[in-house]
């Protein structure tokens, strides 16, 4: 049985499961209650070129089946990843993702050509968080300013380029496939949805943000169906990410077209889902006789 | 930190929205008061997230948390009865500093910040504890708070059905304008609470930690979530506290 498959060149993953970005921190609380190595890839939290605070607290809130966030894209930094993070992540054995955002086209092209050093595998362009008002999002809401910013990134780094997209602020498919033409080796489908929380005693938000991004089970019904809609347009492979908790949610993804899965929420709250989602995998691969993983992709039956 | 499934042997009330949970754990490990526990309650994925409890007690195969019912999920916990099964992830977080030797030790306690301030005073077995509440009926298992070894207990309702009339603080200020700067204090409760405990203890140059409480994600420092505003920058509830040093924390207005 053969759980591994090829992202692009240089990316060849062990099995199709990995963490989302900003659910895992920089992988060291996770690495005390498991192995790291049983990852598909590994995603650190995402990367500016300087550090950041991220916004004020309550800064998270639940939602039914799911949670909304707006954490701010607090992060130490590219600098301080490669010099304190990087060497501890690189001791597994795993592809390291490095998700990066830039409030720029300068900051996205001077973070990926940091990022391009040995021991980082891919790049995941974030230009689809919805919490900081400048936190990409306003790059991944245009098709050609989309489609300008993959192009020179890519102009600047050797890695292959997935680009997280927004659920929603422009057409994703239309985006998928200016992503695509510009040269984007992946693409990541998708980030949390913009959403908020009101408390009806005290009339005030619940975020000090006000509004956040919706994440978790709540939302998977509506990634499964971008995945869909990307796949039947789009030939790169695409990473699924949106509400992911269990083995039967990796199979569904992977028949609507995903080569790959992110999880995120579902191990704030089970810090062992990615064993059991892994190993979920390999007993329906058994039962069902199914020889590689690559079998399932877009299989799904009308 | 393990995660371990658990049994409920007890979980009853013990004062007005206010229950005992005893829970069957049977891995050694070593806690300190102030550390915590995310409690999963059921395997359906609503209420999603977990949620943090302070640990009264562990040991003996026991696990004791003390919980008052805040929101829906601790409703649903104070219906779940002996035999039902619980996930539990911990111990969690930095507990307590200890004192120094022969230095006096005030804890104050705040309505349900009572377990980490009272399993604290129960291993260090000496100093004087203030506990404040709304009024005698919100206060759990007085007869046991009251025998504790070596502590001194005052309370303070602000009806007062029972001990001084208002809040912990003309008490705790009395308290620690006598001891002066050779002495600890341990505080948990509700914010304006732990301010007015923080500015008091500052201002004598005593030596003054808190119990903090945040939103929480994960309960072990990987969503970033339950953020602290410190002197030394953003710091983690459930991870870099929930016990700080209360001269490092910048309060929110």
């Amino acid at each position: 049985m053969d759980l591994s498959l090829n992202i692009a060149d240089g990316l060849m993953l062990n099995n199709p499961v990995m963490n989302a970005s900003g659910t895992f921190a920089y992988g060291r609380e996770f690495s005390e209650i498991f192995d790291l190595s049983i990852m598909g890839a590994l995603i650190p939290k995402a990367l500016s070129l300087g550090p950041r605070q991220g916004n004020p607290a309550p800064r998270i809130v639940e939602a039914p089946c799911g949670l909304i966030n707006s954490i701010g894209l607090e992060n130490i930094g590219v600098d301080a990843f490669l010099k304190r993070e990087l060497p501890f992540l690189k001791g597994f054995k795993v592809p390291i993702i490095a998700n990066f955002f830039g409030e720029s086209f300068e900051e996205y092209i001077e973070c990926a050509s940091r990022l391009t050093v040995d021991g980082i595998n891919a790049l995941e362009m974030n230009v689809s968080c919805p919490n900081v008002k400048s936190g990409g999002l306003e790059f991944g809401r245009d098709k050609k300013v989309l489609s300008d910013l993959v192009r020179m990134v890519k102009d600047k780094t050797t890695k292959p380029i997935i680009v997280k997209l927004p659920p929603i602020g422009g057409d994703i498919v239309e985006l998928a496939l200016a992503a695509q033409k510009a040269g984007a080796d992946a693409l990541t489908c998708a980030n949390t949805f913009p959403a908020m929380a009101i408390d009806e005693e005290t009339w005030k938000p619940t975020l000090a943000n006000y509004v956040g991004g919706l994440s978790g089970p709540a939302i998977k019904p509506i990634a499964l169906r971008f995945v869909w809609d990307i796949h039947t347009k789009v030939d790169i492979p695409i990473i699924a990410s949106g509400g992911i908790s269990s083995y039967r949610d990796v199979i569904q993804f992977l028949l609507a077209g995903a080569s790959a899965v992110q999880v995120g929420s579902m191990s704030l709250r089970d810090p062992l889902c990615f064993k059991e989602i892994i190993e979920g995998l390999r007993a329906y691969m058994a039962l069902h006789h199914i020889e590689s993983i690559n079998d399932i992709v877009g299989k799904l039956r009308s | 930190m393990i995660d371990t499934n658990c049994h409920i042997l007890e979980n009853r009330p013990v004062a007005v929205n206010t229950f005992m949970l005893v829970l069957e754990y049977k891995k050694k490990i070593d806690w300190w008061p102030g550390q915590f526990v995310m409690l999963r309650l059921t395997e359906a994925l609503d209420p999603f997230l977990r949620r943090p409890f302070s640990i009264l007690d562990l040991g003996d195969n026991r696990l004791e948390i003390l919980y008052r019912i805040r929101g829906r999920a601790t409703n649903m916990l104070s219906r779940m009865g002996k035999g039902e099964n619980l996930k539990v992830l911990g111990p969690l977080g930095k507990g307590f500093s200890m004192p120094r030797d022969n230095e006096e030790i005030i804890y104050v306690a705040g309505g349900i910040g009572l377990p980490p301030v009272l399993a604290l005073a129960r291993v260090l077995k000496r100093g004087h504890l203030i506990l404040g509440a709304k009024t005698f009926r919100e206060i759990p298992m007085l007869d046991r708070i009251k025998d504790i070894d070596g502590i001194e207990i005052a309370l303070a309702t602000e009806d007062g059905s029972i001990g001084e009339k208002g809040t912990v603080i003309p008490r705790f200020e009395k308290l620690v304008e006598g001891f002066g700067p050779g002495c600890m204090v341990y505080a948990c409760g509700p914010t304006p609470m732990l301010k007015r405990v923080s500015k008091v203890s500052i201002e004598n140059g005593v030596m003054c930690e808190v119990s903090m409480e945040e939103r929480m994600g994960c309960g072990f420092g990987v969503c970033h979530g339950c953020t602290v505003n410190t002197l030394d920058g953003n710091r983690l509830v459930c991870k870099d506290g929930p016990c700080f040093d209360a001269s490092k924390i910048i309060w929110r207005t």
